[in-house]
């Protein structure tokens, strides 16, 4: 009885609670603002139309992010791209360094993250910002687990390289709390 | 061997806490409004259409 009720959630409804992280994922790729926007409208009017299609239990987020990555390789990559971060949206205010601020650590993490080639900065986004397993980001991306793996790893040690991440500064990172703290008002890179 | 993997470990911590928090600040943002009219017209057309 209770699955009965579970399963008349209309996926519209349930598509619509979706639309904050659609739309990190597609300014992730586009880096502009103005196209992220057009391609998140693009990928709910496919998705709306074929709603039908979705199967209930299963997970929309990984149906919806497949709709938009497809639809951004198909469409997006060629033309448009060239004018990708016309507006800064992913390095906002990280064209200065600034001295042992508080944005220090995360300007100099976007900055780095924009310095990544595209597909590793997919995998980042998929595995370790969305949180899908290496598995359903594989899929997504149509590629083998191992190869998302990879690309993670990649990603990783060239972020951690770009960085200049030693061991003990960021051994003091390590959760949350501490996170919090320390980026408020010192920098990860020491010199 | 096993000092190396413990000081990937925080490193591999910081990004992925990093990339979260970068994440979350875009999804966090206000949707356009373009796009809540647009779920709005789907909507309407589906109750036009007897969805």
């Amino acid at each position: 009885m209770e699955n009965e009720t579970a399963a008349v959630i209309d996926p519209r409804d349930e598509l619509v609670t979706h639309l904050g992280v659609l739309r990190a994922f597609a300014l992730s790729l586009c880096r502009n603002g103005a196209l992220a926007d057009d391609l998140v409208q693009e990928t709910v009017m496919k998705a709306w139309k074929s709603i039908d299609r979705f199967e209930s239990g299963t997970n929309m987020r990984a149906w919806l992010f497949k709709i938009l990555r497809n639809t951004y390789y198909t469409s997006y990559t060629k033309a448009r791209r060239e004018v990708a971060d016309v507006d800064g949206v992913m390095g906002e205010n990280v064209a200065v360094k600034p001295d042992h601020d508080g944005r220090l650590a995360y300007t100099d993490f976007l900055r780095a993250f924009e310095q990544l080639p595209d597909d590793q900065r997919e995998a980042l986004t998929l595995v370790g910002a969305s949180g899908f397993a290496y598995h359903e980001a594989a899929e997504m991306c149509g590629v083998a687990t191992g190869t998302m793996k990879s690309r993670v790893n990649r990603a990783r040690q060239k972020l951690i390289e770009i960085l200049d991440l030693s061991p003990d500064d960021s051994l003091e990172l390590t959760d949350s709390g501490t996170m919090a703290v320390v980026t408020s008002g010192h920098a990860v890179r020491r010199n | 061997m096993t000092s190396h993997n413990e000081q990937e470990k925080p490193q591999t911590a910081l990004i992925r806490e990093q990339l979260r928090r970068s994440f979350q600040e875009k999804a966090s943002e206000d949707l356009p409004a373009d796009l809540m009219t647009l779920i709005n017209q789907l909507k309407e057309q589906d109750t036009q259409n007897g969805k």
